[in-house]
């Protein structure tokens, strides 16, 4: 088991974000987790990165290792990396600077070689590559910000709402590339709001409300799964 | 050249060593201090004792100096390193105080009265190479990884983090940076000035120079360094009106800010006269941050 995550409850003050939250992730495979506003998820990407701490007794296994109180730097060399909601790129660094940033761990021809991979990968991205991040479309800024996580090389990859604030058709090119990425041996951990797009890619997916896992199941079953359907999809049946 | 204008040249590129610092850690960590008197006053009370009781010679001395400053900086800057940025300033403040507070009561250098007859070793020539050192160190410093990494924490720390930089250890090493360099121009200092006493190296200092920076433009170099040189001259030669400095100062910083946040030469170097490239790429960055901001005007 890639990631296998246990009793995990996080709070934020006295306010209980995650209840006991359980999730386990399969190697090369695409869990989505799906949910409204204020319902967890990205609560529990930034507890797995090791962004924020959990409360005692929850544990976060990786490959078999404890990683629940790590530093986020001492996660992503783990093999864990974050690409954080709304894109930040790091606006006044040109797109190949933002890259090498991504990449700090390695140096030499190791990181050329994961830079050339990168730039394959994300071809618009060589392109751009002398050019300020802050100077990208939307959709550009969101491959780089997935570019600069694939940098580190990471075994498992954690997105947080790739597709917030994209054109749907840059929409449908980002999860293109969440496919690819996962073809090439890295694991996913979506988090989206659009859900029917989150549960048509992914393996297994799971609901997230309240801070609550409501529902687990594999994505076709979640999609016609009839409380899904009125909650996210926005149909009645 | 008359001795006038020499002296103030030295006393200027021995103050831009400290500016170079200041380049590293506000404008690419994007962290303020105002303890740098306080480190250069390290480095020149270094020199002094050693250079005037020991009679030590000119490069050890330095040497010293800059040890000093870095591991004092190192203990004052470990505790919060881990805290947001805002909390350097507040304890600089106070670490730059306390060091000047010491330097008054302690016998050795001589209390409030300070340290006469240094030994004399600086002279312009050696002031202006290190001073192209700092400059060197600093614009190395900016096109490394860890440059890179420091203007990474200064856009975004929460990216940052999550792409698993060490901000702490980011942090400290900027924050030491300017701190050695504090230390060396405060022994460059002592031994032109031949006189060290604590009222030199108060806070005041440190804030003037961190209006010099953003005066010129935190985010370049050539800014950081053109603004101490014409300021610094400046308020020497009108240093008939010494006590309204603080005042224009603060005149000037709100009036540059209001007009132009990036300071007088924003994200402009020196070196992009002969890189065509990237004076495109920064007019595409400027002008897609106007879009940016029309557009968060239209929201509103």
């Amino acid at each position: 088991m890639m990631l296998e995550i246990n009793r995990l409850s996080v709070n934020y003050g006295h306010i209980q974000a995650l209840h006991d939250v359980a999730l386990t992730a399969e190697q090369g495979s695409i869990v989505s987790i799906i949910g409204a506003n204020g319902a967890g998820k990205s609560t529990l990407l930034r507890t797995i990165s090791g962004l924020n701490s959990p409360k005692n007794g929850g544990s976060i296994r990786f490959l078999g290792k404890e990683i629940v109180s790590l530093a986020p730097h001492k996660i992503v060399r783990a093999g864990i990396v974050h690409v954080p909601e709304g894109r930040k790129v790091f606006a006044g660094l040109s797109v190949l600077d933002n890259l090498k940033i991504g990449g700090f761990l390695y140096k030499g021809a190791e990181l050329q070689k994961t830079l050339d991979h990168v730039l394959t990968m994300f071809p618009i991205l060589a392109e751009r590559k002398d050019q300020f991040a802050g100077t990208l479309s939307g959709g550009e800024q969101q491959m780089l910000a997935i570019g600069r996580g694939l940098m580190a090389q990471p075994k498992l990859l954690l997105l947080d709402e790739p597709s917030l604030g994209l054109a749907p058709i840059v929409i449908n090119t980002v999860f293109k590339m969440i496919n690819e990425i996962r073809d090439s041996g890295v694991s996913i951990l979506l988090v989206e709001q659009n859900a029917r797009k989150a549960l048509t890619i992914c393996d297994k997916a799971y609901v997230l409300e309240n801070g609550y896992i409501r529902k687990e199941g594999t994505g076709q079953a979640l999609l016609n799964d009839p409380d899904v359907i009125t909650a996210f999809l926005g149909e009645s049946v | 050249m008359s001795i006038y204008v020499e002296s103030v040249l030295t006393f200027t590129s021995i103050t831009c060593i400290t500016v170079c610092g200041l380049y590293i850690l506000t404008g690419l960590t994007g962290m303020f201090s105002l303890g740098q008197a306080s480190f250069m006053a390290l480095g020149a009370y270094a020199a002094a004792v050693l250079g005037k009781l020991y009679h030590w010679p000119f490069i050890p001395c330095l040497l010293v100096g800059i040890i000093l400053s870095v591991v004092t900086g190192f203990l004052s800057g470990y505790p919060i390193m881990r805290l947001r940025k805002e909390y350097l300033t507040l304890i600089t403040l106070c670490y730059g105080e306390a060091i000047i507070a010491l330097l008054n009561q302690s016998n050795i250098t001589g209390g409030a009265l300070g340290m006469s007859d240094i030994p004399k070793h600086t002279t312009l020539i050696i002031a202006i190479l290190f001073l192209i050192f700092g400059i060197y160190f600093a614009w190395c410093f900016r096109h490394s990884k860890f440059g890179r990494m420091a203007i990474a924490i200064k856009s975004d720390e929460l990216a940052s983090k999550s792409m698993g930089i060490n901000m702490a250890a980011v942090k400290m090493r900027s924050f030491l940076c300017a701190a050695g360099l504090a230390g060396l121009a405060g022994g460059l200092y002592a031994f032109y000035l031949q006189y060290v006493d604590p009222s030199l190296f108060g806070w005041r200092k440190s804030g003037e120079w961190v209006a010099w920076v953003f005066f010129g433009g935190v985010n370049s170099l050539t800014g950081s360094i053109v603004a101490t040189f014409g300021l610094s001259a400046l308020s020497q030669f009108f240093s008939r009106f010494a006590d309204y400095q603080v005042l224009i100062y603060s005149a000037m910083v709100l009036l540059v800010l209001n007009f132009k946040p990036n300071g007088v030469f924003g994200y402009w170097e020196l070196s992009d006269l002969f890189n065509t490239r990237d004076r495109r790429m920064q007019r595409l960055l400027k002008e897609a941050q106007t879009r940016e901001g029309a557009l968060k005007h239209e929201q509103t």
